[in-house]
């Protein structure tokens, strides 16, 4: 390729990921250090730290953030215990014909849009939902058990959410498992579990971080969840910084902030969980 | 071979956990009453009629469709040129660089993601409506295209290409007579996927929307305002659409089930 034609075909993509990608999460930077946006026009606003002097003053901003830090931890540890086992059936235990139609059926629910499968939630748990009707049919219940609006609910909706991005890092690893080395390990007279905890898992520590940190953050960001299955009482800090961007815009720099701190400390947990992660499957490795 | 009953057994659990809440979307549908909730009652279609004839519905449907086919085309020549230009680079931290940047929009948290977009058109002047979610929606499944050309461009061998230049093909010759042709499966995957991603999405249009909401956004407004039995009739609409083109997809051969399709 000549010399500008060669600059064109690399420019066109290096743009777009510089101005479509990593430009609106600096826009969010820079907004965050704004004292008003949006301001009036022509009018350049004043450079401010309060939007972080707000998130550290404010108990209650920090809670929330400990909330959506503690229930997206919960969830990332609920999806790997819950993927872990179905991967590893899929890709070790299911004929290969089989294979590509029983992950596809299992990703077939996540095809949907997560307004509808949280939709599906909500009619399973209501008061007068499916679980509250066979409790009653049952006899073990008179008076609707709440369900709904509580972190349970949350959770179990953060897990429908992001499951998917914890079951497919998994199969892939398992997949592309040297199967020799477990049936060596097999041969020497090591049991199912001494070879899950000392082979597979060691094995396939990449993939189990990789999909550690991507279900970690996916759950950080999930808004639909809390808002239609957590009711009013707790608040995660996605629902923080959505409310700062309704219909009042004065607290845009403080939604800005809310989202830079969000970013800045989710993918550092995401990173050291990876790191602990593979710690401690590693170690687990008798060699 | 029990333990290969008990992981089974998990399978089987963990799928219908998954899939029967949905079920219930469609079981409900056909209730009659006017409050959700069980035992059912009588049956009847009233509110697939009630639905179809909501012209809300309708435009939420229409924009949805639309803006699935416009933002995948987008993402699909974005992320296409990506993955060509990754897979240029000589020096492999360019690539690096050029390809974790790509992937940016697949890992940045959903609600980061939207406020960040919603900032951004704020900042270039352009209203919140069809066009910011058309370009949230192509930015948001740019990364998948762009993973998945570079995965099928590794598979190109170099003799075709060499071939090529041999009987005297210049660039753009090579380019669409060998290398586009050959990323075809990977450029129809990632359409595929980037306008069912589009269709699904609630989170980007929720806070780039204008007054027109997409079908996601109408159905999440009127959740909030209290459950009324038409949703679950238009969701059962969806589901059925949803399923139709999965087994349609599944029927053409594309339905390839690697970690890059699914999304990864």
């Amino acid at each position: 390729m000549s010399g500008w034609r060669r600059f064109f075909f690399l420019a066109v993509p290096v743009l777009w990921v510089a101005v479509a990608h990593i430009g609106p999460l600096i826009a969010m930077a820079r907004i965050s250090l704004m004292a008003v946006y949006p301001g009036p026009p022509g009018m350049a606003s004043a450079f401010s730290l309060a939007a972080y002097a707000a998130f550290w003053q404010q108990a209650g901003f920090r809670l929330s953030l400990l909330r959506s830090i503690g229930l997206a931890g919960a969830a990332t540890f609920t999806a790997l215990i819950l993927a872990y086992p179905i991967a590893y059936y899929i890709a070790l235990r299911v004929s290969p014909v089989r294979r590509a139609r029983r992950l596809a059926l299992l990703a077939a629910p996540f095809w949907t849009s997560e307004v509808l499968r949280m939709f599906a939630l909500v009619l399973l748990l209501a008061n007068r939902g499916v679980l509250n009707a066979a409790l009653r049919w049952l006899g073990l219940s008179t008076m609707p058990v709440q369900l709904l609006y509580g972190t349970g609910a949350v959770l179990a909706g953060m897990v429908y959410t992001v499951f998917l991005s914890m079951l497919l890092p998994l199969y892939a690893a398992l997949d592309s498992l040297p199967r020799d080395v477990a049936e060596a390990a097999a041969l020497d007279g090591a049991g199912p579990w001494k070879r899950l905890w000392h082979i597979t898992m060691p094995l396939t520590s990449r993939g189990i971080a990789s999909g550690v940190v991507l279900t970690f953050l996916a759950s950080l960001g999930v808004f639909a969840a809390p808002a239609l299955l957590g009711g009013a009482g707790i608040p995660v800090f996605a629902i923080t910084i959505a409310d700062l961007f309704g219909a009042a815009s004065g607290r845009w720099p403080l939604g800005a902030a809310f989202g830079f701190i969000l970013l800045v400390v989710g993918s550092t947990l995401a990173g050291l969980l990876a790191v602990a992660v593979g710690r401690v499957v590693r170690e687990s490795s008798p060699g | 071979m029990t333990r290969h009953r008990v992981l089974a057994a998990v399978y089987w659990m963990v799928l219908a956990a998954f899939a029967l809440p949905l079920a219930l979307i469609a079981l409900t549908s056909f209730a009659m009453g006017d409050l959700v909730g069980f035992p059912l009652g009588a049956l009847s279609l009233h509110w697939y009629r009630v639905a179809l004839s909501d012209p809300d519905y309708r435009h939420a449907f229409a924009l949805s469709v639309a803006l699935a086919l416009g933002s995948a085309t987008l993402a699909v020549v974005a992320g296409c040129w990506i993955g060509l230009a990754a897979a240029s680079l000589r020096c492999r931290w360019a690539e690096l660089t050029l390809m974790a940047g790509a992937l940016l929009p697949l890992v940045t948290p959903g609600i980061i993601h939207a406020v960040a977009l919603r900032i951004a058109i704020q900042m270039i002047g352009l209203d919140p409506g069809a066009t910011a979610i058309l370009l949230g929606h192509a930015i948001h499944a740019t990364p998948y295209a762009a993973i998945m050309v570079r995965a099928r461009r590794a598979t190109l061998p170099a003799e075709q290409v060499e071939a090529a230049r041999v009987f005297g093909a210049g660039s753009f010759a090579i380019m669409f007579y060998v290398i586009v042709p050959w990323l075809r499966p990977a450029l129809l995957g990632a359409g595929g996927l980037a306008a069912l991603t589009s269709f699904d999405d609630f989170i980007r249009s929720f806070f780039l929307g204008g007054y027109d909401p997409t079908l996601p956004v109408l159905i999440f407004g009127r959740l909030r305002s209290g459950l009324s039995p038409e949703i679950n009739a238009v969701s059962t609409l969806v589901l059925a659409i949803m399923g139709v083109a999965c087994v349609i997809a599944a029927q053409a051969g594309k339905f390839r089930t690697s970690r890059v399709d699914l999304g990864i």
